[in-house]
């Protein structure tokens, strides 16, 4: 007999990641497909890394409220499930008082959207509070809420808890077709699998446009928009505090400069409308605005001390709003579509909202056994000698440094590969880890790495614990 | 065995693990040698030789020999040992002495700070946490490789086929199964051209062999063994503008930086190799609040390569990028004495030690002029030998040129050197007895071309 699931769940990324998590607190079969190798491939791993205050969407849109509600619920669940989150603050920069407006503007629609502590600050205190910040800016508005996080271990965390309490993950799985017959749904892959489920969510990202034609009469158009992005080493991660924002464009929220949560500092993105849903190539022309237009709102950026640059693909509706619904004709599937910025933002709102579109559907039972934790990461830099010097007596694995720029573990790296959904690439660990991410970009580390990976998922194959 | 007893063997283990990091938590040293590469075993053989006994060596990897240990390129050891050596034969015969003194060292171990006092923390998987002390710590960590993602290549990210070049040949030897048929190198460093000589004897076509400047980096001896005999074409001014490939690469664009208007080349390859210089590794120094000099991107030393705290030698590639073996490896038997007299003057307390002798002699700033890498930065006037040898490089390749040295304002000698290639380290000796009879606050090196 086929297995049916409840709830099949296409795109592992963010998005995908909260509404596994939400459901997970249900007793149910839930599946997660993807068609790469690993959660968070997509626009998840390639964004500007900001949980964004709410103060830039049009209020009384469904994004609006998804940002400022998801915004607040992020601080708890970072703290939650251990995701490296930090609440910096950010500033929207303008160079003249004839920009006031535009301030103002901004301030309105945040205080509509329920965005606490905004407000407008002028040259003394900007400086006072952000050193570098460019002497042609003379107004702000300054946003306290505004924080950074880690994209990935958020989207792995999510992942995580969801599969500890029973959610299916498969990878490789490329869905090419959606049929409806009697109820249920069969969902093909490219591999010739073929899945079926009383309700599917579509949310994959820059694709969802394609799964979403794959059943609906009523067609999508999502615009993957390109944004570069330089990053800077930490050696240079105390240059900004704050997230630094231009005035917004009707191309989004423009270049800012922030720093990361794991001590970096970011340039970009730049935002450019592509054909190609895989195209993260990053150009001259986008290279050299990023260059351009960060030095209007900062001075002196550090330029020489980039590390690596990269690109992501927006999920962009033509409409610019965020479509969360059960499809009208196809009943039983749901659309999570146009999840740009603040799509991250937004995640643990959208996920919660998922769930209960679900729960209309099909009466599910609250999870008994819901666990709401994963075990910690350990970061041994942030262990004090006396707990490091026990670690490494039961765990030496803690005490072989592998990445030597930012001194990750082998330890470490063993368990993101033992972990539910756990690394199974040199990429996977990358982010898991953030070894590889230093400024030798992984030319010491690389052939060890590989070494242990290869060592543990052979392990892992036989059986047995890395 | 039933569950109890496993428990308890497991307990056992444990408690003599115990034992073990206790033993060898704290350890005081004369002298810690931080990198066990060529630069600090022949600082420790040097240490020894001098009559130390007191040394240990700390080594990140699970052997000795650092980088060398995975070059299988000749011309080692030509100056110093009268034989061309392959780059691991040389350095396992520094090992084997190493061992032959039955000099201390502990690998797997990775420095995570030095403090001022010069105590040392470091971890490894046998030994946990430890914590040295030391009179003196010679700092010998190498450099490490300038990355892709610093040269800002537009493109695509591909997970395989971009490599550097230092990291290629470390796989390579660990014999890692890597696909490669159709190859381009970018950077004509040492690295890059052992690469190349490696990579075509292996059979792999070397599609194009790129160096953004328009010189060779490398020494020319490789050049020569790389290069020349291979016949390869070395295209000089010519770059990576583009790499393309998403999963795997695919293709990469280069471009003739002399003539802009000509339309980049796109051409078929597997593989890219990025070679295109070491930077000094010295980020525990920086976490110590040591600045870098951009010059040659290493730490500010003195006549005895001692940093700016008393009895921190550093050496090697970590002091500035050399050109070749036999340069590191005079200066470690060098820096080695020197370290030996430093720790010997701590014991014995007299006046004239070089830790007070600062207070006593003057300290004259050494100026660059059109040539860059100077080494030393300062010279303290009472530490000086008979002779102090000043290193460093020019910046372009300079057809006919007179190097001047200025005391003060008044040149003291001029020096002919033409032409000049910046993929030599050079080096001017000037005579103790006449910086302390002219005694200059400044002396300037200085490049002055003619026509």
């Amino acid at each position: 007999m086929k297995k049916i699931y409840d709830c099949i769940i296409i795109g592992a990324g963010v998005t995908g990641a909260a509404t596994a998590y939400n459901l997970s607190r249900y007793k149910g079969k839930f599946l997660v497909l993807d068609k790469e190798n690993d959660v968070c491939e997509g626009t998840s791993k390639a964004n500007s890394a900001i949980i964004h205050a709410g103060f830039d969407a049009t209020p009384g849109t469904l994004m609006a409220e998804l940002n400022v509600k998801g915004s607040q619920m992020m601080e708890e669940l970072a703290k939650t499930l251990n995701v490296p989150y930090k609440r910096n603050g950010a500033m929207v920069v303008a160079k003249s008082e004839s920009e006031r407006p535009r301030l103002d503007e901004l301030l309105e629609r945040g205080r509509k959207n329920g965005v606490r502590d905004l407000r407008i600050i002028e040259k003394d205190e900007i400086r006072k509070i952000e050193e570098n910040i460019s002497p042609d800016v003379t107004l702000a508005l300054y946003a306290p809420t505004s924080a950074i996080i880690c994209p990935f271990t958020l989207t792995y965390a999510l992942s995580e808890v969801a599969a500890i309490n029973g959610v299916n993950f498969a990878f490789n799985k490329r869905v090419i077709g959606i049929q409806k017959t009697d109820g249920i749904f069969r969902v093909c892959t490219e591999d010739q699998s073929e899945y079926y489920s009383k309700v599917v969510i579509n949310a994959s990202g820059v694709y969802a446009d394609v799964i979403h034609n794959m059943v609906s009469k009523d067609r999508a158009t999502i615009v993957p928009r390109k944004g570069e992005y330089m990053v800077l080493d930490r050696s240079v991660g105390n240059f900004v505090k704050h997230t630094i924002f231009p005035l917004p464009t009707a191309m989004g929220k423009g270049i800012l400069v922030t720093p990361t949560i794991h001590g970096n500092v970011l340039l970009g993105p730049t935002a450019k409308d592509t054909e190609d849903k895989d195209n993260t190539e990053t150009t001259t022309e986008g290279l050299e605005t990023i260059k351009k237009k960060c030095k209007e709102s900062m001075k002196d950026v550090p330029l020489s001390k980039v590390i690596t640059s990269f690109a992501g693909l927006r999920a962009h509706d033509v409409r610019h709003q965020f479509t969360i619904e059960e499809n009208k004709d196809v009943k039983g599937f749901i659309d999570v579509m146009g999840i740009e910025s603040p799509g991250l933002s937004s995640a643990p709102a959208i996920g919660e909202m998922v769930s209960e579109i679900v729960l209309n559907i099909l009466p599910l039972k609250a999870n008994p056994r819901f666990k709401n934790e994963r075990k910690p990461q350990i970061n041994p830099r942030e262990l004090s000698r006396k707990e490091y010097k026990k670690l490494v007596l039961f765990h030496p694995e803690y005490a072989k440094i592998v990445c030597r720029c930012h001194k990750i573990t082998k330890g470490e790296i063993l368990d993101c590969i033992n972990r539910p959904v756990g690394a199974t690439t040199i990429l996977g660990i990358k982010k898991r880890t953030t070894a590889l991410m230093g400024a030798c970009q992984g030319s010491f580390c690389l052939p060890e790495i590989t070494n242990i990976l290869n060592e543990a998922l052979s392990k892992k194959k036989r059986g047995l614990h890395g | 065995m039933d569950k109890k007893t496993l428990k308890t063997v497991s307990e056992l283990r444990v408690v003599k693990h115990i034992k073990e990091v206790v033993a060898s938590f704290m350890g005081k040293f004369d002298a810690v040698i931080i990198g066990g590469g060529p630069s600090g075993l022949s600082a420790a053989l040097s240490l020894y030789e001098n009559g130390e006994k007191s040394i240990m060596i700390l080594e990140r990897e699970g052997r000795l020999g650092g980088v060398l240990t995975s070059c299988t390129q000749d011309g080692f050891g030509m100056e110093l040992l009268n034989e061309s050596l392959s780059g691991k034969e040389f350095v396992s015969r520094l090992v084997k002495k190493i061992d032959e003194c039955k000099i201390p060292y502990k690998l797997n171990t990775t420095v995570v700070a030095i403090n001022k006092d010069k105590t040392i923390e470091a971890v490894s998987p046998d030994g946990g946490m430890m914590r040295f002390e030391a009179k003196c710590i010679i700092y010998a960590l190498g450099a490490r490789e300038k990355s892709r993602g610093s040269l800002n290549i537009p493109g695509s990210r591909p997970i395989e086929g971009v490599y550097s070049a230092g990291s290629l040949q470390k796989l390579l030897e660990e014999g890692a199964n890597i696909k490669m048929k159709d190859v381009v190198i970018l950077g004509s460093d040492d690295v890059g051209l052992s690469v190349a000589n490696r990579l075509v004897k292996s059979g792999v076509t070397i599609k194009a062999f790129l160096e953004p400047q328009d010189f060779i980096q490398g020494s020319n001896y490789n050049k020569e063994k790389s290069i020349d005999n291979n016949n390869i074409e070395l295209k000089l001014s010519h770059t990576v503008s583009a790499i393309i490939g998403k999963k795997k690469l695919e293709k990469v664009k280069i471009r003739n930086l002399k003539n802009p208007t000509e339309k980049d080349v796109e051409i078929d390859v597997d593989t890219l190799v990025v070679s295109v210089g070491l930077i000094p590794e010295c980020s525990l120094l920086e976490d110590l609040g040591l600045s870098l000099s951009p010059s040659t991107n290493g730490p500010y030393v003195n006549e005895s390569l001692e940093s700016a705290i008393d009895g921190l030698f550093v050496i090697g590639n970590a002091l500035y990028v050399h050109d070749i073996i036999e340069h590191i490896t005079e200066e470690a038997l060098f820096v080695g004495k020197l370290a030996y007299l430093y720790i010997k003057s701590l014991q014995s307390n007299v006046s004239t030690n070089q830790n007070s002798a600062n207070k006593n002699g003057t300290d004259i700033t050494l100026v660059e002029d059109g040539i860059r890498s100077l080494v030393p930065m300062t010279i303290n006037t009472l530490n000086l030998k008979e002779f102090i040898t000043l290193t460093f490089r020019v910046s372009k390749v300079v057809r006919s040129a007179k190097i001047v040295v200025f005391f003060d304002q008044k040149p003291y000698e001029e020096v002919l050197k033409s032409p000049l290639f910046p993929n030599v380290v050079y080096s001017i000796r000037i005579a103790r007895n006449d910086i302390l009879h002219f005694s200059p606050s400044k002396i300037t090196v200085s490049l002055q071309e003619l026509n």
